[in-house]
């Protein structure tokens, strides 16, 4: 296995609802990529990320994160991977009944052995490198706009200050100009902690801007494994479909 | 990967240099983060010259911050501090966290806080905005109601007869069981106390009009009340909570139409054919005792019934119930369309409508026996 690896998938198979949702799904992350995971509806995106968050149990392949096979890992194991990544759910899943600040503060109370005064002022300034103002710390999610709601939800996501995030779309339902800043902070955090970034988008704009190559899955399997740039020549059937709707096209001659 | 070394600060003998070392990771830090709390602790901070900071193998955020805090303390002291050997790729972490905490240094943020006052005028304008909801809602539903009776196509048939057989049919084997106790219970202890007097047949009148009376109505209304009251106040709270109440209404649809009139119904119709079925195994637990205990077999027993315990304690039990349903129905609906944006207020909002449900019909029942006294029945 190749040691820069982080992430390793082999030979992955889901079976799902009566059909066969990945058949041979193989790719690997190095640290520090920034990986983007396509494909059309019901092409088994969700399904690969829940997969290898072990959300759900493959029905056969291998899975491996930070040299660790995460299906057969026990729970300390399983653990010891777990404070090393960290998720951004497509809608944030943020605690509704804590606050922004609260929500931070959970995730650092568990894991951190910080003192309370340094917890409270890391939380605000993860708060901060989110992009959210600090006034923004003490509101419910409830009470959070779209955009921002995205924004807490990776500062709770970079709390831990995990090496591998993965983002469930996350410039979706975002306004431009929000967008445009999720897309420069994630390359930002990049460049300046290093982290590596899993994201699963349907976002040109984006897909186009932040990742070094994109997986595109389709028919079970990842079709092609290549920059967004080359993917968009791609002769492929499934990844000339893909992109043949007009917004695709727009993306394209924009270039 | 997992690097053992964890961050440490020390001062030389001179006490005029610091150095730095390991690894600077929010897992690694505690040393280093307890050495600073004890070090800013002191009154005099010592003057220190140089930070020497080669021997840190690596720094994330938490770590930058530490660093950053530590710089800032000295910076008070020593304004031309120097710090040597931070790794070029630490250096912009380290920029990212100090932009980040100058910014936040600037607004000093504390939470909300609310004087007496304020907090009891807010809850007064929240309760009486909520008296007020609870007459609308109470309206809206009439209003509907009467609709309804004037147009009975509009009646959601399929979702009424849903909520009978989850809320009513599957209700069953619980009722059963209960009830048949609650006749155990009664019929024995009533057994026990007769048996001083010898009176021992009057078992049958006892049991028979308590259980149709009182028992049955309101140990069946308590149960649908925990079962039924909290499953619509969760399920309506979860659905407004998804914004899907909203939708129905951008719909042009009703919410209290669609969702809680077909509850109401249902269980109006539900509730009192419950109660029915639990009569039925009250006085069978009854029969049960007076057999065993007293000797006064089925046959005696429902012979002595059919002559003694009037039809009306039956119809007096029944004609409770329709309010009891409206109360669980009422509660659960009304509770449910209460709750706001975050998965806690459904829990609140369904632990007051079973608590709510279950005072008012206690309450109710109360209401029901001054009632009947004054009407001598």
């Amino acid at each position: 296995m190749n040691s820069e690896s982080i992430i390793e998938v082999q030979h992955l198979k889901n079976y799902l609802g009566g059909k066969w949702v990945h058949q041979d799904i193989n790719f690997s992350i190095k640290q520090g990529e920034i990986v983007a995971i396509i494909g059309g509806s019901g092409c088994g995106k969700t399904t690969l990320l829940r997969s290898i968050l072990q959300l759900m149990t493959p029905t056969s392949g291998a899975i491996s994160v930070f040299g660790i096979n995460v299906m057969t890992a026990n729970e300390a194991q399983l653990l010891s991977v777990q404070k090393r990544w960290s998720v951004m759910f497509q809608g944030g899943a943020l605690f509704s009944s804590l606050t922004v600040f609260e929500n931070v503060m959970y995730v650092l109370n568990e894991y951190s052995t910080l003192s309370l005064q340094a917890k409270k002022k890391l939380a605000r300034l993860k708060i901060g490198l989110s992009g959210l103002e600090p006034e923004a710390a003490f509101k419910y999610p409830a009470e959070l706009s779209g955009g921002m709601k995205k924004r807490a939800a990776l500062a709770r996501a970079i709390a831990l200050d995990p090496e591998l995030i993965f983002l469930d779309e996350p410039t979706t339902g975002l306004d431009p100009k929000s967008a445009s800043d999720l897309d420069e902070l994630i390359l930002d955090m990049r460049k300046n902690l290093g982290l590596t970034f899993v994201m699963v988008t349907h976002d040109l704009e984006s897909l186009r801007y932040v990742p070094d190559r994109v997986l595109f899955l389709g028919e079970g399997k990842v079709l092609a494994d290549q920059t967004m740039e080359k993917l968009e020549e791609n002769k492929h059937p499934a990844i000339r479909d893909y992109f043949s709707g007009h917004r695709g096209k727009e993306v394209s001659d924009a270039k | 990967m997992l690097r053992k070394d964890s961050a440490s600060i020390e001062l030389n003998n001179a006490g005029d240099s610091m150095l730095l070392k390991g690894s600077w990771l929010n897992n690694q830090l505690h040393d280093a983060d307890a050495w600073y709390q004890q070090f800013s602790a002191h009154h005099k901070i010592p003057k220190i010259k140089t930070i020497d900071a080669s021997k840190i193998t690596a720094m994330d955020t938490a770590g930058a911050f530490l660093f950053y805090s530590l710089q800032q303390k000295l910076l008070k002291t020593n304004p031309a501090i120097t710090i040597s050997g931070l790794q070029e790729k630490f250096q912009s972490v380290l920029k990212v966290v100090a932009n980040e905490s100058a910014k936040i240094e600037k607004v000093a943020l504390t939470p909300p806080h609310y004087n007496l006052f304020y907090r009891v005028g807010k809850s007064t304008v929240e309760n009486y905005q909520h008296m007020l909801f609870a007459f609308a809602f109470l309206g809206e539903v009439f209003v509907r109601l009467f609709e309804m009776i004037t147009n009975p196509v509009r009646l959601q048939l399929r979702s009424m007869i849903y909520e009978i057989e989850v809320g009513g049919y599957g209700a069953l084997p619980i009722i059963a069981v209960m009830m048949l106790l609650i006749g155990v219970v009664v019929a024995y202890q009533l057994g026990v106390q007769l048996r001083v007097y010898g009176a021992d047949v009057y078992i049958v009148d006892l049991s028979g009009v308590s259980i149709l009376r009182e028992f049955s109505p309101l140990i069946c209304s308590v149960i649908i009340a925990g079962r039924t009251s909290t499953s619509f106040a969760a399920l309506i709270g979860t659905m407004k909570v998804n914004e899907e109440v909203d939708a129905l209404r951008t719909m042009g649809l009703s919410p209290i139409e669609r969702l809680v009139l077909p509850k109401i119904l249902g269980l109006l119709i539900a509730l009192p054919l419950l109660v029915v079925w639990g009569d039925i195994f009250g006085v069978f637990g009854s029969m049960i005792i007076s057999k065993s205990m007293i000797g006064i077999g089925f046959h005696a027993f429902l012979e002595r019934f059919k002559e003694t315990v009037a039809i009306k304690h039956f119809y007096l039990g029944l004609v409770k119930t329709p309010v009891f349903a409206l109360i669980i129905a009422g509660i659960g609906c009304y509770q449910g369309l209460q709750a706001s944006g975050s998965a806690q207020s459904v829990g609140e909002r369904t632990t007051k409508a079973a608590v709510q449900a279950i005072f008012m019909i206690i309450l109710a029942d109360g209401l029901f026996s001054i009632l009947f006294n004054w009407m001598d029945l």
